[in-house]
């Protein structure tokens, strides 16, 4: 720690003599001057940039300035350009303080002069004193490798593989199935397109057809022959270790039975295999062998046993049909371990098992189908060659109903919209009714979601084409008693009656729910799922494919239901999100971060379950003692663990609690006429962002409020609430982020709990707890804070002067 | 020998003494003794609950306080009264609170609900106290010539969370007692569709084609008749068809049984104990068929 006592240079904008017409820059500037430590103070127009800053390095520089406090106007942004100017200048840039005298002061308390110009004097008390013991921070380097594991090969997982081995990463993509093309290669076709699903975005390695406009059926995009791609079909991801920049994954690959190099894709084997199965391939529509390939541009073109109906050596069949000798009956599973930088989960949904929906008898009746058992109908290589058959009879089906939101919408089921399955059923019944004009087609639907780009096209050429819309949901779907149909019955809304519709054909669209094993990838990776079972972001708007975990992303289907072209969108945006993290074969940082003092930790292993990010482990000292460590690399330096530490063993380097108890101190040494004192403890995130949009949206608050800035109010300690009320404040408010939109997660949520517990500890010491208050809003809501700081001013007034020392 | 208190609500003793009979009939030939208590009173169906909800369940109530101090679970004959009054015991069973506030209201009349009992249905007294086994055993002139459309009704199965009875969407629980007497049972289109009944008075037309379609459902099946369980079901059915025929100029001539007298029939009862001149559709070519 610093020995020699800190000299602290205050520079004051007045924002071009605007906010001198409201504070009294004179006494300010005399104030601050008589602040032990203060060796200089300058006034001018503003320090960010121009002029104003050179004179600030210079100052710096000549007065050999240690800590520089700056009363400036336009915060964050000046912040910034402050610090990386200081730091050439040879000054650690964090150790600096910042304050904003106009949007925090002048401005908010505009009627008030004289109590402004206090509430000044407080604010660069406050900074000053925190000035005074604030650390220079080191910047941390850790080594990282330019690799990536991409889990599950359907389009998204494809198009981030391809985009990751072409910035030059060495991918490794793992797909539990024997062929890669997920969902997507049964789906067929695509919308609004009416693509392939097989189609994709060659490699730009694959020199020979490369041009800007190709794109290149999977099985001749050059796909597996990228150089730094390696495909793993029939793996999966069993153990994630390490930390971001260097996994250590173990993968087991289970056995295709067939040498990948000797397979020649001839069929011989699949000819001669006496054993049949339904094909899951085709929703169970026809059967297979127990050694077979889906369709013949498949990928990887090589052959794959079923082990879970072959007969293996009871049988052997194949292996004398096979010409090269590529069948390998006694292959077993290989587990090894790949080291990566990075994880990209792009494991997709599947459809929801719709026979817990009894009133619609699927798996029931043979002639309800879903939408994806259709798709493998309309698809040419699908188990029907493109015909469209009833599968109880194998006739083609003339009339065809098609059910929406089949466990969607639906409070018993999954409340969601599944958001692509209107478009399905749409593109589906235009594919028939354009191969098969005279099919009569019917679509019963809730509402009729076409909201992506030349989605209502869809609709409306549907529409033109004769295609029939019923607005209701159907309540059951029964067997007709004179003939084999089948009739559906439901509420037609628009005719305001019920309707039973005849149908040979009745597909249903089913809810798209996450893929089977999310949750255990889940927990492997110990990442956190939505409401929903999906993947979970770490912000929808900013951070669509980053999990809160750094270096493990997430993308396509894994995260909701996507259509084809979102789900590139999705997957090119993990793939980018993973290239800037890893690009550098390391990872940079600044140490703000937590540390443990080992002195005072108290084997109570409490808080690595409160870090979000997995960042604090507990080893063993010795025999008996147990030792916290934090990672510097997976600390995002919010403060929660400091907040929740029993002992106080914890602090951020950046926020100790020393340093805001002196500002917390100086923000409440003046109060003159300003009356009653209340600390605002602000998070850095939105809290202190809606205390800067209420000045500057010019709201009025009275200027007893005084403002703490704090990383997350996650960080907040009972004790320190109750310094607050010893240092002089009369209420605490305390103001975070909304519990839902916490940057850090938890915090604003544990912040909230604590409120509740000081509460409970003030009525023992009997202090009113109303003197404390939790409030949660966000940048916009500068109303609502300054509405907030109104009211606690009129609470105080009302509980009058609260003594801890009963006179 | 199994002994239950029994609940014969308003419609039953009022208009179909059918019911009761075949009802008393055929548990007493299966050995189970039906006690009669004084005092009871209305269920409280929906219109009541309605009205006032809490001043419902206190009604519902204090028909289960009277089976607590006889120590008797409760049957109710009628589904109507069998859904009142076991939603009532099943929320005041596990809402403390609730069952304070109810016992504030019973206790100007000396009572208190306990939640010692269980109110059964009686499908559920002939699959699980009885038995299949013993049932078929007791059968002395099967039904093997009938083939019997089994009806539901909404109230025996909904909700389906509180009453437990089977699942609503797929039940078994009738045709399998339907089985156990040697008729066949039927499946056919709408078989949990609703029956019209309450519809009645409301939207008479509505209410009738409701009717319609399910006695075209189940004729078409080829149906002999239909067996239901709830009086409100039989009379959507049985006057039904009369008004059916003057309304919407249709004809059907479909015996309308509960199953209760289909049961006393199997189990030997003489069909001239058990007032079936009530019923508007004759039964004679049923019984001319046993």
């Amino acid at each position: 720690m610093e020995t020699k006592e800190p000299k602290v240079g205050v520079f004051l904008s007045d924002s071009g003599k605007q906010l001198s017409n409201i504070l009294d820059f004179h006494a300010i500037t005399n104030f601050v001057k008589g602040i032990p430590g203060v060796v200089y103070v300058a006034q001018g127009s503003d320090f960010w940039h121009d002029r104003g800053l050179e004179n600030l390095v210079e100052t710096v520089k000549s007065k050999k300035i240690d800590r520089v406090v700056v009363a400036g106007t336009t915060p964050k942004l000046s912040e910034v350009k402050i610090a990386r100017e200081i730091e050439k200048a040879g000054l650690n840039p964090y150790l600096m303080e910042y304050l904003d005298l106009k949007d925090h002061c002048a401005m908010p308390h505009r009627s008030t002069p004289a109590e402004a110009t206090e509430k000044a004097k407080a604010m660069l008390a406050g900074s000053v004193e925190r000035a005074k013991l604030l650390e220079p921070l080191k910047k941390l380097e850790f080594p990282s490798l330019k690799s990536a594991l991409v889990i599950g090969g359907g389009i998204a997982g494809m198009q981030t593989a391809i985009d990751l081995a072409d910035l030059g990463f060495q991918v490794n993509l793992v797909e539990r199935e024997p062929f890669l093309g997920g969902l997507a290669a049964r789906a067929g076709r695509f919308f609004p397109t009416d693509d392939c699903a097989i189609c994709i975005q060659p490699p730009s390695s694959d020199v020979k057809t490369i041009t800007h406009t190709s794109r290149k059926c999977v099985y001749r995009s050059g796909f597996s022959e990228v150089p730094n791609l390696a495909i793993h079909t029939k793996t999966r991801v069993l153990a994630v270790e390490g930390e971001p920049g260097n996994y250590s994954v173990t993968i087991e690959k289970t056995p295709r039975y067939i040498d990948e190099d000797k397979c020649i894709n001839c069929d011989k084997c699949t000819k001669v295999c006496p054993v049949e199965v339904p094909d899951e391939y085709n929703g169970k529509l026809t059967k297979r062998k127990a050694v077979y390939s889906n369709i013949p541009s498949v990928h990887p073109p090589i052959y794959t046993i079923d082990e879970n109906s072959c007969k293996f050596h009871d049988c052997a069949r194949c292996v004398e049909a096979c010409p090269t000798g590529a069948v390998k009956l006694d292959q077993k599973p290989e587990k090894t371990t790949i080291n990566v930088g990075s994880i990209i989960v792009a494991t997709g949904f599947e459809e929801f098992d719709s026979s817990v929906i009894k009133e619609y008898h699927y798996n029931e009746y043979p002639d309800v189908i879903t939408n994806l058992q259709l798709a493998r109908m309309i698809d040419n290589f699908g188990p029907t060659k493109g015909a469209i058959l009833r599968p109880s009879n194998h006739q083609p089906a003339k009339k065809i109903v098609f059910v929406q939101c089949v466990g969607s919408r639906d409070q018993r089921y999954k409340l969601y919209c599944s958001s692509i399955c209107c478009m399905i059923s749409l593109k589906h019944a235009t594919i028939i009714k354009s191969a098969f004009p005279d099919t009569d087609v019917t679509i019963c639907y809730i509402d009729m979601r076409t909201t992506g780009r030349e989605h209502e096209y869809y609709y409306e050429k549907a529409r033109d084409m004769g295609i029939k819309f019923v607005k209701g949901r159907p309540t059951e779907i029964t067997k007709s008693l004179e003939t084999d149909k089948l009739v559906v019955d439901t509420e037609a809304a628009l005719l305001h009656r019920m309707l039973q519709v005849e149908a040979d054909l009745v597909v249903i669209a089913p809810a798209m729910i996450p893929a089977k094993g999310t949750e255990q990838l889940a927990e492997v990776l110990g990442v956190d799922l939505d409401i929903d079972g999906f993947f979970k972001e770490y912000n929808a708007k900013l951070r669509p494919t980053e999990t809160k975990l750094r270096g493990i992303y997430i993308c396509g289907g894994a995260t909701f239901p996507k259509d084809a072209p979102t789900t590139s969108l999705h997957a090119h945006s993990a793939a980018i999100k993973a290239a800037k993290f890893l690009n550098a074969s390391k990872i940079t940082k600044d140490q703000r971060t937590a540390v443990i003092d080992q002195d005072f930790c108290g084997d109570c292993e409490f808080c690595p379950a409160t870090c979000p990010y997995q960042a604090i482990s507990v080893e063993r000292k010795d025999e008996e003692h147990l030792a916290a460590k934090v990672s510097d690399l997976l600390c995002e330096g919010c403060g929660i663990c400091v907040g929740a530490c029993p002992l106080g063993a914890i602090e951020l380097r950046h926020a100790r609690p020393s340093q805001m108890k002196a500002q917390m101190k100086g923000l409440m040494s003046v109060n003159g006429t300003s009356s009653p004192l209340i600390l605002a403890i602000c998070c850095s995130e939105c809290g202190h962002t809606a205390v800067d949009s209420s000045g500057m949206a010019m709201m009025e608050y009275p200027a007893n409020v005084r403002v703490m800035r704090v990383p997350c109010t996650g960080i907040v300690q009972v004790q320190q609430i109750l310094e607050a009320f010893k240092a002089g404040a009369q209420g605490v408010m305390v103001v975070g982020c909304k519990t839902e939109g916490c940057h850090y997660e938890a915090g604003s949520e544990k912040a909230e709990k604590k409120v509740d517990m000081t509460k409970i500890l003030l009525q023992e010491y009997g202090v009113d707890p109303e003197r404390l208050e939790m409030f949660k809003m966000v940048f916009i809501e500068g109303r609502e804070f300054a509405e907030a700081a109104r009211n606690m001013t009129e609470r105080l007034q009302k509980l009058g002067r609260l003594n801890l020392i009963p006179s | 020998m199994s002994k239950y208190a029994l609940f014969l609500g308003c419609t039953i003793p009022a208009r179909q003494p059918n019911y009761e009979l075949s009802s008393r009939k055929a548990l007493a030939k299966l050995e189970v003794e039906l006690v009669d208590l004084p005092d009871m009173t209305c269920c409280s169906p929906p219109p009541v609950q309605s009205l006032d909800l809490e001043t419902s369940l206190a009604i519902a109530s204090y028909n289960l306080c009277l089976a607590e101090e006889a120590g008797l679970d409760l049957l109710a004959l009628c589904s109507g009264c069998f859904e009142s009054l076991a939603i009532a015991n099943a929320e005041l069973k596990h809402d403390p609170e609730l069952k304070a506030r109810i016992n504030r209201i019973l206790s100007a009349t000396g009572k208190q609900f306990r939640g010692t009992v269980e109110i059964k249905h009686l499908l559920e007294v002939l699959n699980e106290d009885i038995g299949l086994k013993r049932l078929k055993a007791a059968v002395s002139r099967p039904l093997s010539n009938l083939k019997i459309a089994p009806f539901y009704g909404c109230h025996a199965l909904r909700p389906s969370e509180l009453l437990k009875l089977d699942d609503p969407e797929q039940p078994h629980i009738l045709e399998t007692l339907i089985e156990a007497l040697g008729a066949k049972s039927l499946e056919y289109p709408n078989k949990l569709k609703c029956c019209g009944g309450l519809l009645r008075g409301v939207s008479d037309k509505l209410a009738l084609e409701l009717a319609r379609d399910k006695l075209l459902n189940a004729s078409k099946a080829g149906a002999d008749c239909i067996a239901t369980l709830c009086p409100f079901c039989f009379v959507a059915l049985d006057i039904g068809q009369i008004q059916i025929r003057s309304k919407l100029d249709e004809t059907f001539d479909i015996p309308i049984l509960h199953y209760s007298e289909l049961l006393a029939l199997a189990l030997g009862v003489e069909s001239s104990e058990l007032a079936l001149e009530t019923h508007k559709i004759r039964v004679d070519k049923i019984l001319d068929r046993i």
